[in-house]
């Protein structure tokens, strides 16, 4: 059933904390239920991600939404292969900076909306509080956005300006794409 | 059970030369688009704010367990 209340009014935004166990979360996929469900938690607990929530107003354990954050980076390497940057690591030991460059980045790991709260453009708005969360008063320095999107996905993170990552990616369930934030920055 | 996070690899060759290109061109938003950003933001500000002290007063009704949750 659409609830009728999900509008700017009528939901808090929250951070799970690692003793927090959503009760229920459904947005179709499995994978994406199962994390919430079972997993977000332990992400939280060995500090490897944390997970927000946008919840009812009047009912914090109804979820409408949920996205899970972790550190990233993306390194560009002068090599033209994996199979060289192996050759040339196994010979001259780790290569040296000239050969392999990073670049600071947040990782978008999950990012879901309830059966209930969809065609609301949920799913826009939180990336633009996700964007926004790393150009305006950052406390570190994060360049990218990246995320590994469900194909059915990809055409919503391309109409909110995420790029793919690799031109040969032939993984069966998902595709590995990036934001820009600098394109915000004033 | 989820499906584990895939790890962003490294870049090389064609993907490594047309990120860096990419990373010298600006797209910068439209002004339309950068005004909802922000709405959505303060928005956000204002959401988090008010969610984390329900929550905190739930905890603190509560022996510090959020009923909210299954606290494991």
């Amino acid at each position: 059933m659409l609830r009728q209340c999900v509008d700017n009014l009528n939901f808090d935004f929250i951070r799970l904390l690692p003793s927090n166990k959503v009760k229920s979360f459904d947005c179709g996929d499995a994978d994406l239920n199962d994390f919430i469900l079972n997993r977000a938690n332990l992400f939280d607990k060995h500090m490897l991600a944390v997970s927000y929530a946008c919840v009812d107003i009047n009912d914090a354990s109804k979820l409408f939404a949920y996205f899970s954050l972790a550190n990233d980076k993306i390194a560009t390497s002068d090599f033209p292969s994996m199979t060289e940057f192996n050759r040339f690591r196994r010979k001259q030991g780790f290569p040296n900076e000239k050969r392999l460059k990073s670049y600071p980045a947040v990782k978008l790991c999950r990012l879901a909306v309830d059966n209930c709260a969809k065609n609301q453009k949920l799913g826009t708005q939180v990336l633009n509080i996700i964007k926004s969360m790393f150009v305006i008063n950052n406390k570190t320095g994060c360049r990218f956005i990246t995320v590994d999107a469900y194909l059915a996905a990809i055409p919503f993170y391309e109409k909110n300006g995420f790029r793919m990552m690799n031109q040969e990616d032939d993984d069966p369930h998902t595709r590995l794409m990036y934001f820009d934030l600098m394109d915000l920055a004033a | 059970m989820a499906r584990p996070i895939r790890e962003t690899p490294i870049l090389f060759g064609e993907d490594a030369r047309r990120f860096i290109a990419r990373m010298q061109e600006r797209h910068p938003e439209t002004p339309e688009a950068r005004a909802q950003r922000l709405r959505d933001y303060e928005f956000f500000l204002k959401a988090f704010e008010r969610g984390m002290a329900k929550k905190r007063a739930r905890e603190a009704a509560n022996g510090g367990v959020d009923p909210c949750f299954d606290n494991v």
